[in-house]
């Protein structure tokens, strides 16, 4: 039934897409005009702006597939790549490399990117064990460990901010708000191969999300074997939510929101949610990244704040519309 | 050898007891009834039986295989349940849930084949849901969403139908629509039911044996007219009872009396 327009609208994605890559790669906070740009004078730049692209287009991408992911394994609308505390934790490993002005040697540019993800992961496997209760990982413990971990985190990041010198407190925070600028390049092709491989596997898995969604005991009685089914969505989820944030920060809400509208696009069947998730998620950052690089010329603004503003009202409206229909 | 064959079994949620001591047989295409006060253990022995809860000590043989030495899938092929009700958080369309019920024989990676899908049609046919099976599941009335949890657990082609309290928050058109389809499962397809009931008089007409449980123990175990005694009863239950066999063609009729 909902299969002839499912494939209308993943032709219009993908056509989207194609239009939002190539403005991106036309428009930067440099003007350029289009005769030059693909000159030799202009090779640097316009690998600066693809490098920038695949990097929105992987963080949209894998926020958007973890937010789909969690939500059905947690049984909670609400739920985003966040929730499982990988970010704070990736958040105070790179603010602990910046400001105690940590760098690994050969590794100058990825230093950060590294002790955000060790952060990431060390914090994960905590509220992994924090869950754990006689073999069995439930569901609702995991979001209160998450938060509660979130929490005492993001106050020992705040206060390391709040005494860090001005030089480090200006990159934290512009870290913490989220940011596609990417300077190495093998930070690159390794974030967006994790995020691929993740998200390939999460398609493969996708129709045992669909049991999980309708709850624990009915897909234990169904004869899924729920703790692997659980602990593999855990692994991809923060695998593809430390390397993201490793490399782009703290960006919000595309993880909660875009699930939300490819559900509305094409329904609650999992393995087409993810690949859609997928789509729009990058599309959605590659064009917010777009507007964080022109609107305050030039200046250029942390993405993170584009999808907030962007996302804070949507998010208000969702939880308005919620109420009345359930999502 | 009984078919399904429950043996001193011990069961619960961590360390609290709520099963002691079980021990019951039931042969292969029986109704058996499981009735008691509230917090008895009935829904805690359905758990037990599909996996949900791991027994503290015991066994539970089906046709004399040990059902803790199965995988999940393969108890899945063997056992359905129809738990209390199904709160969906996303709007799946009822065919979409009946074909949940395929997933122990898909496997993780596996996907849906043509068999599964005319499997689902065939189910969807036979719970009169053909009608419903594009909507989603949150626009169906109860009594409807009920049909789709029994048809999904019949899509799991079990022996064994588990049933917890599936004429709860039913009009008594639809309790009698519901159990009339059970019953025909037993009939046409020679499935063994076990259904936890609250009504004693829909258990009466409807069971071929009932266990009463109480406080985690098996009170008593036989046919209807041997367990919805006034004396039995009232002792479980804590209320009198009135007992009437003239009505129900020899079944017991019960009627709860006011203690004022």
């Amino acid at each position: 039934m909902r299969d002839k327009p499912s494939i209308l609208i993943a032709i219009l994605m993908l056509s989207a897409l194609i239009a939002a890559i190539s403005i991106s790669l036309l428009i930067g906070s440099a003007n350029i005009p289009l005769s030059e740009l693909f000159s030799d004078k202009f090779r640097s730049i316009l690998i600066l702006r693809l490098s920038r692209m695949i990097l929105a287009a992987t963080a949209g991408a894998s926020l958007a597939v973890v937010g789909a992911i969690l939500q059905g394994l947690l049984k909670n609308p609400l739920a985003d790549p966040y929730v499982l505390g990988v970010s704070s934790g990736s958040g105070l490993g790179a603010v602990i490399a910046i400001v105690l002005g940590l760098r690994v040697a050969s590794f100058v540019g990825l230093s950060l990117p590294l002790f955000a993800f060790i952060g990431g992961l060390i914090t994960i496997l905590f509220v992994y064990f924090l869950s754990k209760k006689a073999g069995r990982v439930g569901v609702e413990d995991i979001l209160l460990s998450g938060v509660i971990v979130t929490a005492m985190l993001s106050g020992i990041i705040m206060f390391l901010v709040s005494v860090a010198e001005t030089e480090g407190l200006h990159s934290a925070l512009w870290w913490l708000l989220g940011s596609t600028q990417i300077f190495d390049i093998r930070l690159l092709i390794l974030v967006s191969t994790i995020s691929l491989l993740g998200i390939l596997t999460s398609i493969l898995l996708a129709r045992n999300l669909n049991i999980m969604s309708l709850g624990e005991e009915e897909a234990i009685t169904a004869g899924l074997n729920v703790e692997r089914i659980k602990l593999i969505f855990f692994i991809i989820a923060s695998l593809l939510t430390a390397a993201v944030v490793s490399a782009c920060g703290m960006i919000g809400f595309v993880g909660l929101i875009i699930p939300h509208v490819a559900r509305k696009l094409i329904g609650p069947d999992h393995r087409r949610l993810i690949p859609a998730s997928a789509l729009i998620g990058a599309l959605f950052l590659i064009i917010c990244d777009i507007a964080a690089r022109r609107i305050a010329q030039p200046m250029e603004l942390p993405v993170g704040v584009i999808t907030a503003i962007i996302g804070g009202p949507f998010f208000i409206i969702l939880l308005k519309k919620a109420r009345r229909l359930r999502i | 050898m009984a078919y399904l064959e429950v043996q001193n079994l011990r069961s619960g949620y961590g360390q609290i007891r709520i099963l002691h001591d079980i021990s019951f047989e039931i042969e292969r295409g029986e109704f058996i009834g499981i009735i008691g006060p509230n917090g008895a253990g009935k829904t805690t022995l359905l758990k037990t039986l599909t996996h949900i809860i791991r027994p503290q000590s015991g066994n539970i043989f089906l046709e004399g295989k040990d059902i803790h030495s199965m995988s999940s899938a393969e108890v899945a092929k063997s056992f359905a349940m129809v738990g209390q009700g199904l709160k969906p958080i996303f709007s799946f369309t009822a065919r979409e849930i009946v074909l949940m019920g395929r997933t122990p024989y898909i496997g993780i990676l596996g996907q849906e084949k043509k068999e599964d899908l005319l499997l689902v049609e065939e189910v969807l046919k036979a719970t009169d849901l053909r009608r419903f099976a594009d909507r989603p599941i949150d626009e169906l009335s109860a009594g409807e969403r009920q049909r789709v949890l029994i048809a999904k657990a019949l899509a799991q082609k079990p022996e064994v139908l588990l049933l917890d309290e599936p004429t709860a928050h039913l009009d008594i058109g639809y309790q009698i629509e519901i159990l009339d389809l059970v019953k025909s499962f037993k009939e046409e397809r020679g499935l063994t039911i076990a259904c936890v009931l609250h009504d004693l008089n829909l258990a009466s007409q409807y069971c071929d044996r009932i266990i009463l449980l109480h406080e985690g123990i098996i009170v008593d175990f036989g046919p209807p007219e041997s367990i919805l005694r006034s004396d039995l009863i009232e002792k479980v239950f804590k209320t009198s009872i009135k007992v009437d066999s003239s009505i129900l063609q020899g079944k017991p009729l019960i009627i709860p009396i006011t203690k004022r």
